[in-house]
């Protein structure tokens, strides 16, 4: 037990102690690390006489650790137990007694290897009957065929010498037969890992003349079948850097205790199937023939969801490793065979239902857990498609395969001093390389990936513990859950940046940052909210749910309407925005939201937040086009004029299609930048006047601008006097008095006769020296009232057009409520 | 825009690195590499990116140095910078340097030149000549040409919707829309030849505009188009609001669009 939390813990605590120690060597999947290492030291314990490399390993890890170590690889196995993660624990122990114990028996089962002579017969006896039920589900025998052969001439003896130990231990304990049998299947899935690691592995598999086939052959061989111990011999190798790095994480020991029990049970499994998918997709492929390449790629195109291709997978896996091992893979004609039904076997493999289990609670726990459950399902998609090819060895794996992946890769890194050199071969053959680099290295780079680590862990254990076999662990759930609540607070502590990054991976996609991928859903009852500009990942329980949202925009609009409390209004829509966002919702709500903020904002001259909402306007119109995408297309050509911004306006005229011509604040705004960029005053101000929806708001900011420049035209114009009616009227004051504060702020001469004329010439040799005069001196505030102006002017066509700004609010919600 | 900003480092670095040697090939780099950036920025609409970038290069004393094609397709966009900013002398001046001295082999060049090139001077009151627009494929400018010089509001209006799109993606749409305040002037001309007298009532010239099928016009918008060509200096004249008449000067009282601005 000792070793075994040992092992756990280090890979547990990656995440935690990753903080502290290099990224670099916690990144690796802690569950796979754990599976190897056990498997390793089985294997060691076992196999000591034949790869003395393997041997150091274990021996390094004994050496360190009591016998109680070497158990680690009895944790190691007990993550095999697919289900029973309680059951692990006991497993765990056993084994590790059991590994302590076997160093000395592995000269003397050859049985297993045996099962490996028969080459093409995946009937491997042993494996079967251990565990029964998981047998039938996975075909372990028919992977053992194809490497039988390979394996029986050299390492069958020493290969199976662990083997048998290792089986023979499980079989001892009746409690923990149950559980090798998960082991067991890991073993067969770790032997394809392995067959990645050591290319010859593959290599063997497919074709048995190679000595060095034969220890890849052996080793899958021995995995397969013999589950665990067998498998260990390759690993060995492999696992040490592994287990070294492992070492290295003592820290993690602590923690390790606590989580160990939870984690380790199902993740081994999984990883220890990811890896054999893994290794079995890389190196295999290549012998492969290229039409059930192609049939493969087929199948995989078929399917138009993610569960889909992991049901493929699996389906595929079974099908091609039986395929293979008769030879038939040879002789078919790919290109007619039909293509896998998916339901039946579905049913099946129960890692479907499991899945979305993990899913569910990764939700309920935190965005961890779902980041996990979600890195999952990318490394099986990620597998599934390279894995197709390597699905003929581990049929099984196909729906661990996926978490192992990933671990693979990150532990990549790690593991690359023994067993990189097999996957960088296998990975850099397999098209979806660069996915998986570009992961480790983004994970790198932010340090992610002791996230991603965790993600997968539970993604693997879960999908192990499921895959393998799904019998009993009564604490099962509740160890999920508690984990899970473990993950959440633990993650929680750590950048947001993280959370997106193991996000992204799910998707495969780099554009996978987006908030979609990882929503949270708010449990905040509240209708109204201070907004607090965020500084770390939002919880939950602060944020409001949509149906929420929607009573407080209501509230905020009707608050906004009686009380035209701005600072109140713009705070309540700012955290509404917060919350949209934060949930990554892009509805036509979202848009209403936005919409609603920039009226307000508009209305009350708040340029900052008026541009925020413009700017998301913009990008929301594209998914969720609204009603008044004219509206705001509208106030964008007039803020440029605002701004002068030719460039942008040339821009923006680019994208108008016909219909938003049409549109009558959209046709409004080009006039007025007709008449604008013509200096065509009068029409320019006629316009104004009729300005459609709140445009005339907008106006409002450049209205004295342009009033400025017209009214020198004129002076310049106008000989000897003109009338200030004239003015008024033509650059649209709402009345006369307006006018005058105006022009006698302009420092404007009247005629002395008729004080109702504008003495041109002489007030234009004063607005010529005046003209640099700031424009803030002007005490021209009345036109600059908005509602002043607004109220002038009797609405247009538009119902919503420039009423008083409560019947605006009103009509606009009737509006929508239409 | 990350891109923008990392060509603008490059750019300062290696602008750093020639006033250190002052080295002529080097030189030569650095106009390139300042055209280039030039370039991306009008590429990614961010014009306000082209400054620091026109300021180095004014500020560097090697101008001389530069290989004569390195100037013309810095000019080049320079001269459409200054345009977009409306400041269509400094525009005319690089545009014409580019254009002079393109390469004459490099039609497609100078054809891109003379795309900005053509508005410019059409607002300074030049002209292009039917060859010229035929030679270098840009007959999207004869009708326009034509109707500013007749002060035919109507042809020029249709005009630029028929090309609209064409204008528009070249950015130009809005330049020769200014063109309209020219084609008020060559009309309003042609209505003061008619009358040949110093006091043009208004309502001619609204019979003038109604002629060109501007409906919507009314006497005080006729009064705005006068005072916005007076303000300019295209017209040297004054309006009698009380008379409603155009009194216009009677030496030169449509002076040369050459002249004006």
């Amino acid at each position: 037990m000792a070793a075994n939390t040992a092992q756990q813990t280090p890979t547990q605590n990656w995440p935690y102690g990753s903080n502290s120690s290099g990224e670099g060597q916690v990144h690796e999947n802690p569950e796979w690390e754990k599976a190897r290492q056990a498997l390793a030291s089985i294997s060691k314990s076992q196999n000591s006489t034949k790869t003395s490399p393997t041997n150091r390993t274990n021996q390094q890890y004994g050496g360190p650790y009591p016998p109680g170590q070497y158990g680690v690889p009895g944790g190691y196995q007990t993550p095999t137990t697919p289900t029973g993660q309680a059951p692990a624990m006991p497993m765990m122990e056993d084994q590790s007694s059991n590994y302590s114990s076997q160093p000395p028996p592995p000269a003397t089962p050859q049985p297993p290897p045996q099962s490996p002579t028969s080459t093409d017969q995946p009937p491997p006896p042993p494996p079967p009957p251990i565990p029964p039920p998981p047998n039938a589900q996975y075909p372990p025998p028919p992977s053992q065929t194809p490497y039988s052969p390979n394996g029986t001439l050299p390492y069958s003896p020493t290969d199976s010498n662990p083997m048998m130990q290792g089986y023979n231990s499980g079989q001892i304990r009746p409690g923990y037969q149950g559980y090798q049998t998960p082991s067991y299947q890991s073993p067969q899935q770790q032997a394809p890992g392995q067959g990645p690691y050591g290319g010859p592995g593959r290599v063997d598999a497919k074709k048995p003349n190679n000595n060095n086939m034969n220890k890849g052959g052996q080793q899958l061989w021995q995995r397969m079948k013999q589950a665990p111990g067998a498998g260990a011999v390759k690993f060995n190798i492999q696992k040490r850097p592994y287990v070294m790095a492992n070492q290295n994480f003592p820290l993690g020991d602590q923690v390790p205790g606590l989580a160990s029990p939870n984690a380790n049970p199902p993740p081994g499994t999984v990883a220890t199937t990811s890896t054999t998918s893994t290794g079995s997709a890389q190196t295999r492929p290549q012998d492969w023939p290229q039409a059930m390449k192609e049939y493969v790629q087929r199948c995989f195109t078929a399917c138009e969801s993610e569960e889909d291709k992991d049901r493929t997978e699996k389906v595929l896996k079974d099908l091609l490793q039986s395929r293979l091992q008769d030879g038939s893979a040879y002789t078919i004609d790919w290109t007619r065979e039909p293509l896998p039904d998916l339901k039946p076997k579905q049913s099946r493999w129960e890692a479907v239902p499991q899945r979305s289990q993990e899913n569910a609670i990764g939700r309920g726990g935190a965005t961890r857990g779902r980041g996990g459950a979600r890195l999952g399902n990318y490394r099986n998609v990620f597998s599934q498609r390279s894995p197709s090819s390597s699905s003929s060895r581990s049929s099984r794996s196909s729906s661990r395969s996926p978490s192992p992946h990933g671990r693979h890769r990150d532990r990549s890194r790690h593991h690359r001093s023994d067993s990189g050199s097999q996957s960088d071969s296998s990975m850099s053959s397999d098209p979806r390389l660069p996915l998986s680099r570009r992961q480790q290295k983004a994970g790198r780079g932010r340090g992610g990936e002791r996230d991603r680590d965790l993600a997968c862990g539970v993604g693997k254990k879960r999908k192990g513990g499921n895959a393998g076999l799904d019998f009993h662990d009564p604490n099962r759930e509740a160890k999920k859950q508690s984990r899970a609540a473990r993950f959440h607070t633990k993650l929680r502590t750590e950048p947001l940046v993280l959370n997106i990054n193991v996000f992204d991976l799910p998707n495969g996609t780099q554009e996978g940052l987006s908030w979609d991928e990882c929503p949270i859903v708010g449990t905040c009852q509240d209708i109204t909210k201070n907004y607090l500009r965020l500084t770390c990942a939002p919880d939950p329980a602060t944020v409001r749910p949509v149906s929420v949202l929607r009573k407080s925009l209501i509230a905020v609009k009707s608050h906004w309407k009686t009380n035209q409390d701005y600072l109140y209004a713009c705070e309540q829509m700012k955290s509404i925005r917060q919350d949209l966002t934060v949930q990554g919702v892009r509805t036509d709500f979202t848009v209403e939201v936005y919409e609603t903020h920039a009226r307000i904002a508009l209305e009350k001259g708040d340029h900052e937040e008026f541009n925020q909402c413009q700017t998301q306007l913009k990008a929301l119109y594209k998914d969720c086009p609204s009603d008044n995408v004219g509206e705001f297309t509208a106030y964008r050509i007039i803020y440029y004029i605002f701004t002068k911004n030719s460039g942008d306006l040339t821009t923006e005229l680019v994208y108008l299609t016909p219909e938003l011509r049409a549109d009558p604040c959209v046709a409004h705004a080009l006039e007025l930048r007709t008449a604008w960029a013509l200096g065509n005053f009068h029409r320019f101000f006629k316009l104004y006047q009729n300005a459609p929806r709140m445009a005339a708001y907008l106006i409002d900011k450049f209205v004295e601008r342009e009033r400025n420049i017209a009214l020198r035209a004129i002076l310049k114009t106008f000989r000897p006097s003109v009338p200030v009616e004239y003015v008024q009227s033509s650059l649209a004051f709402p009345d006369l008095d307006s006018c005058l504060a105006f022009l006698t702020g302009l420092g404007v001469t009247f005629t002395p006769s008729d004080p109702s004329k504008i003495d041109c010439k002489i007030s234009s040799a004063n607005l010529t020296a005046s003209y640099k005069q700031p424009q803030s001196s002007r005490p021209e505030n009345v036109t600059v009232n908005p509602e002043y102006n607004l109220s002038q002017f009797p609405p247009t066509t538009y119902q919503l057009i420039k009423p008083p700004p409560a019947k605006f609010w009103s009509s606009i919600m009737d509006f929508k409520a239409k | 825009m990350f891109a923008v900003t990392l060509d603008l480092r490059i750019f300062a670095n290696n602008a750093e690195q020639q006033l250190q040697s002052k080295g002529k090939g080097k030189a030569g780099d650095m106009l390139e590499k300042a055209a280039e950036q030039l370039m991306s920025c009008f590429r990614i609409n961010k014009l306000h990116l082209c400054k620091p970038l026109i300021r180095a290069i004014d500020s560097s004393n090697l101008k001389d140095e530069y290989s004569t094609a390195q100037r013309v397709t810095y000019k080049y966009y320079v001269g459409r910078k200054a345009m977009f900013d409306s400041d269509f002398k400094q525009a005319e001046e690089y545009l014409s340097f580019s254009f002079i001295h393109c390469h004459r082999s490099c039609q497609r060049n100078k054809r891109l030149i003379l795309i900005y090139l053509l508005p410019v001077k059409m607002l300074l009151g030049h002209m292009p000549t039917h060859q010229l627009l035929k030679k270098y494929d840009l007959m999207q400018f004869a009708d326009v040409t034509k109707a500013v010089s007749e002060g035919n509001l109507l042809l020029l209006n249709e005009a630029l919707v028929k090309h609209e799109t064409f204008f528009i993606r070249c950015g130009i749409f809005l330049i020769l829309e200014k063109l309209k305040i020219i084609t008020y002037r060559n009309l309003f001309k042609k209505v003061y030849h008619l009358l040949k007298t110093h006091q043009l009532p208004l309502d001619a010239f609204l019979v003038a505009l109604k002629m060109m099928k501007v409906e919507d016009v009314d006497i005080d918008e006729v009064q705005c188009i006068l005072a916005n060509l007076i303000y300019m200096g295209h017209i040297k004249g004054y309006i009698s609001h009380q008379h409603q008449k155009l009194v216009v000067s009677k030496q030169n009282p449509f002076p040369p669009l050459s002249s004006v601005s």
